[in-house]
């Protein structure tokens, strides 16, 4: 077993598959990614919320929103859906949120389509919210207009906003 | 074992088994580069600004070493690699299900089966065979370098 072959064979195959795979991303028009993968967070005051509730704004995937925004639609009861597992919600969410359930179309029993909802999960490097958020305006359950609160239950929590844990 | 390394028909069944494997799953994950990023960042474990990068990459070297060992095209950097992918899947999968993460495996795009205990039997498995292409001992039906 050569060390020098498998190390010289990792190096051009990986060289090669880099290249190619940049080359090939930076040609295609569907489906590319950035590089660089950036979320985008929309930040603002009452104005930028009454505006992105409005009937007439129409959104065509879900929107990041900072947690100034987030607490202005929980003053307005806007619902919030917790993309995390039982045993965290249980453990702390954010009062008055729903877990979502396993089937994402049972959310129709507290919100209609055309309701705006909110997903979180516990903020950072948690993508459980985006997917959920994904999942609700996809084909299958056309939900019109949903929120991700990027910052999550942590943000939140650190804020002293209110909170709810089992048994409370 | 030292047997088996010498078998040849045996190291070309598990090189074309492990080589389908991973062309299968690069393939799939080319044609929805933005659902595999999504499954990246599902995992928590790499920074949020990298997942996208790996999601260019992962599937063209998938593919890459996947054909290698089917064709014969540098298998020992072929093995070494799907080696290294693997066991980094696996502590993946493995901080996934510590943390309690109930996510998509990410392996085969859409079709993956969640993150769970067979995912990681699975997993060691694929490993475990591609490591013993690593250290096989007989090189027939290699192209490129020929073999000795």
């Amino acid at each position: 077993m050569k060390i020098k072959n498998f190390i010289n064979q990792t190096v051009i195959i990986i060289s090669i598959s880099i290249f190619l795979s940049l080359f090939f991303n930076f040609l295609r028009s569907s489906n590319s990614l950035p590089l660089v993968a950036k979320k985008n967070i929309i930040a603002g005051d009452l104005t930028t919320v009454d505006s992105l509730l409005s009937i007439d704004t129409i959104l065509f995937e879900p929107i990041l929103i900072n947690l100034k925004i987030a607490k202005s639609m929980y003053d307005k009861e806007i619902v919030f859906i917790d993309s995390r597992d039982e045993l965290e919600f249980n453990k702390l969410h954010i009062l008055n949120a729903k877990l979502a359930p396993a089937n994402p179309g049972e959310i129709l029993r507290w919100v209609t389509e055309d309701d705006p909802v909110i997903t979180y999960c516990s903020g950072g490097e948690c993508n459980l919210s985006l997917e959920l958020a994904r999942v609700l305006m996809g084909e299958d359950w056309g939900f019109s207009k949903v929120f991700v609160y990027d910052g999550g239950i942590s943000e939140w929590e650190n804020a002293a906003y209110p909170t709810s844990k089992l048994n409370e | 074992m030292n047997k088996l390394l010498h078998n040849k028909w045996i190291i070309l069944i598990f090189r074309f088994y492990i080589g389908s494997v991973f062309i299968y799953a690069g393939v799939i994950k080319i044609i929805d580069p933005v659902d595999f990023a999504s499954q990246i960042q599902n995992y928590q474990i790499l920074p949020y600004f990298t997942t996208n990068f790996f999601a260019i990459i992962i599937p063209w070297i998938e593919i890459f070493t996947g054909v290698g060992l089917i064709f014969g095209i540098f298998v020992d950097g072929s093995s070494l690699i799907i080696s290294g992918m693997m066991f980094i899947f696996i502590l993946a999968i493995s901080q996934a299900l510590l943390r309690g993460l109930s996510i998509e495996c990410g392996c085969f795009g859409k079709t993956a089966s969640m993150v769970g205990i067979n995912t990681l039997i699975r997993d060691i498995f694929w490993f475990l065979i591609a490591t013993f292409i690593c250290f096989r001992k007989n090189k027939s039906f290699e192209i490129f370098p020929k073999s000795v």
